[in-house]
């Protein structure tokens, strides 16, 4: 084993310049700016719900489509504090009431109709569609604010992963909210979240091996 | 125009003087602000630690200079007490000098820290190895503007519930080796009570008359035939026989007469 002095004069003769991290509201931001920018990119290529007007004018779609922008800001901005080793742990209660809200409103219909019996054709169900429009959504996202929150693995990587799991959740469904005619935010939930959970598992697993390497590296 | 301007400049100046002014503990470098006071609150109070580790006087009491800033007098003239937060910050400019004086002045907090947990002097060591490393992978999570004390402790804080969850796992899966787990190669060695019956009979067969002592050696335990036996010492096979019958009862009697006399 090496001796303590031994480390700190390796660690010190090791000393690389590093940029450092802005704060982590100005984090939150530059990510969630990214977020409207892919929804944006959404919504053109895609182009809005067919009956998107008439939603707007339903007081239950708009206070489902506000609680889920609000669970993901607040969860971005959570995941964001969670990640540094200084802030509080409970930043993770930040997105609660804005997810009690969200949770109270979704709907469950993606769920139920993955494959479609017509008469002789066995093809894809609207669930099938949602999901691959749910994964390409969310991928980038996800793969965004796992890269910009890759400081936590060796501090916080349970909270921040799930938190940054809920906050790519809520923006998501309120992209799909905008372009799909059915409500996948059950299916939305269950894809983010098991995401999170196999990365926190992953992470557990092989995570240590991985952070040696880079402890090693440094 | 020329009224804008002028409230410009004012503002620049205020900006300025901020920069050079200190306040409630703060000091401010090239427009960063520096906490050059440890809060007690926070990770400190909350989590493991108890006591403030490092105050520093309010920046008035210093000399302008940034290095009067690091290298300060504290609470006791002679008592040269650098400031950790600002300490890294110049390591955060890879400043080497900086970040290992940094590194060997929190070395002994973290060992007091991790002591009041770990009971393990090498799972002290290693606890405080794992923080210092910990630090020198996240140190770029650290805000020169925020207070050094919670920042490490928090980490600390991590690193040593990991060490003991870690430890106590292993607790309970394996078992520490002992003396009487310490194996050899030569087959003789692992056994040391059958090494000594093996020297008791050793001795036993020496005392034994000379015919029989070469009757049971050639026979019993170079496991010779009687033919073989007869050949190599000269005695009749009946006579070997007879001597080895002797031998062994006499033996009998000497190693039960062993344990008799203890």
């Amino acid at each position: 084993m090496m001796s303590t002095p031994d480390l700190i004069d390796q660690l010190a003769a090791g000393l690389t310049p590093v940029r450092r991290l802005r704060s982590p509201m100005v984090r939150a931001a530059q990510w969630l700016l990214l977020a409207t920018v892919v929804s944006i990119m959404l919504v053109i290529a895609l182009g809005v719900r067919p009956d998107f007007w008439q939603c707007v004018l339903d007081q239950s779609f708009v206070l489902c489509t506000g609680a889920s922008v609000a669970t993901g800001v607040c969860a971005t901005v959570a995941a964001f504090m969670l990640s540094l080793p200084d802030r509080s742990r409970a930043w993770v209660l930040l997105p609660l009431p804005a997810v009690v809200v969200w949770l109270s409103t979704i709907g469950y219909q993606c769920l139920t109709n993955w494959v479609a019996l017509e008469p002789d054709v066995l093809s894809w169900g609207e669930a099938a569609r949602c999901f691959s429009t749910l994964v390409v959504t969310s991928l980038p996202l996800a793969i965004t604010i796992l890269v910009m929150l890759r400081h936590s693995t060796p501090l916080r990587p349970v909270l921040a992963t799930l938190t940054a799991g809920l906050a790519v959740s809520a923006i998501t469904a309120t992209e799909m909210s905008l372009i799909h005619n059915i409500d996948a935010s059950i299916m939305n939930l269950v894809w983010n979240l098991g995401a999170a959970a196999a990365i926190i598992v992953a992470s557990g697993t092989i995570g240590r091996r991985f952070m040696g390497q880079a402890f090693a590296r440094r | 125009m020329g009224k804008g301007y002028a409230i410009a400049m004012i503002a620049v100046r205020l900006l300025h003087e901020r920069d050079i002014r200190d306040s409630d503990g703060k000091g401010y470098i090239n427009g960063k602000k520096y906490n050059a006071m440890w809060r007690t609150n926070t990770g400190c109070r909350r989590g493991l630690g108890a006591k403030p580790l490092h105050p520093m006087p309010p920046l008035s009491t210093l000399r302008s200079p940034v290095l009067s800033l690091v290298e300060v007098g504290r609470t006791a003239p002679g008592i040269r007490e650098p400031d950790w937060s600002i300490l890294m910050a110049r390591t955060l400019d890879s400043d080497g000098a900086a970040y290992r004086r940094l590194l060997e002045e929190i070395a002994p907090h973290i060992r007091s820290l991790a002591a009041k947990w770990c009971r393990d002097p090498d799972e002290v060591e290693d606890a405080v190895q794992d923080t210092l490393l910990t630090i020198h992978a996240v140190r770029q999570t650290y805000n020169p503007a925020r207070p050094f004390g919670p920042w490490l402790v928090a980490i600390a804080k991590r690193r040593i519930v990991d060490r003991l969850r870690r430890s106590g796992v292993r607790r309970e899966r394996e078992t520490s080796l002992t003396h009487e787990h310490e194996t050899f190669p030569a087959a003789q060695a692992n056994n040391p009570a059958e090494a000594l019956e093996r020297r008791a009979l050793r001795v036993a067969i020496h005392q034994l008359p000379i015919g029989q002592r070469q009757a049971i050696e050639l026979l019993k335990l170079r496991e010779m035939s009687l033919k073989e036996a007869a050949a190599s010492t000269g005695m009749s096979i009946t006579a070997l026989k007879v001597a080895t019958h002797r031998g062994l009862k006499a033996l009998r009697r000497l190693l039960a007469g062993g344990e008799e006399t203890r």
